[in-house]
């Protein structure tokens, strides 16, 4: 579950990268079976520049930066997000490869078609070992939340 | 005190189940080693045949990201934390 400001937020960056591929963090809690995200941070898409169309890297540093900072509170990197410009909002291929080193996390990804960003669909492999991710329903809700920049 | 090792999510199960280890070394490679004595399979995850650390992996001590340092010879002290976080990329 998101506040409609941060999907707005998730929105607005992928749409503004476009054509080429934007991605962040998501910080948040579980609450019983669901997700609450709480913060979403942009990040730089560090893939070679000449890639960024069809590819996003997300600097570990940033993770673990973030990771620093949300110890011993409730709170933690339960997702990330990024874009498919002009293409499906569900894993490719490439995908696959780094959702299996991040099971048990929200995996969301958004169309951008033609500089317009659609609902994001959100994506979730139970273990390293399983066979295709499931679609998790993104549910937004109103609730004040933050918004903060992706921390160096 | 040793180096704490911090173990993501995804090698958990390999570590029953644990965030963070603790062994001692004087490198990030000897430390590793140390703690593969007790858990094979968490060795064998994170480092090659050849004693390489795998592709997908990023190690940070205290912060300092290995590739930029001596890789696995980098030295670590009692009380360096080591975390190791997986690559988040990919595309369409």
């Amino acid at each position: 579950m998101l506040a409609p400001a941060l999907l707005s937020k998730l929105l607005a960056h992928v749409a503004e990268v476009y054509p080429l591929e934007g991605c962040g963090l998501l910080v948040g809690r579980r609450e019983g079976e669901e997700l609450r995200v709480t913060r979403v941070l942009p990040c730089p898409n560090v893939a070679k520049a000449e890639e960024r169309a069809h590819r996003f890297v997300i600097d570990p540093r940033a993770v673990l930066n973030v990771e620093r900072r949300l110890r011993g509170t409730v709170e933690s990197i339960v997702g990330f997000y990024h874009s498919h410009p002009d293409a499906e909002a569900r894993p490719s291929k490439t995908d696959m490869e780094y959702v299996r080193l991040w099971p048990r996390t929200a995996w969301l990804i958004a169309t951008v078609e033609g500089g317009e960003a659609r609902p994001p669909r959100a994506w979730w492999l139970d273990g390293p070992e399983g066979a295709a991710p499931r679609e998790l329903e993104v549910r937004v809700a109103a609730s004040a939340e933050a918004l903060a920049p992706c921390p160096e | 005190m040793g180096v704490i090792v911090r173990i993501p999510t995804v090698l958990r199960r390999l570590t029953g189940g644990r965030e963070e280890l603790e062994a001692s070394g004087s490198t990030v490679g000897e430390v590793f080693a140390e703690l593969g004595k007790e858990h094979q399979e968490f060795l064998a995850r994170i480092t090659t045949e050849s004693g390489q650390l795998r592709p997908f992996l990023n190690v940070f001590v205290n912060g300092e990201d290995i590739r930029f340092a001596q890789e696995l010879e980098t030295p670590v002290r009692d009380g360096d934390e080591v975390s190791i976080i997986p690559s988040i990329a990919g595309g369409r």
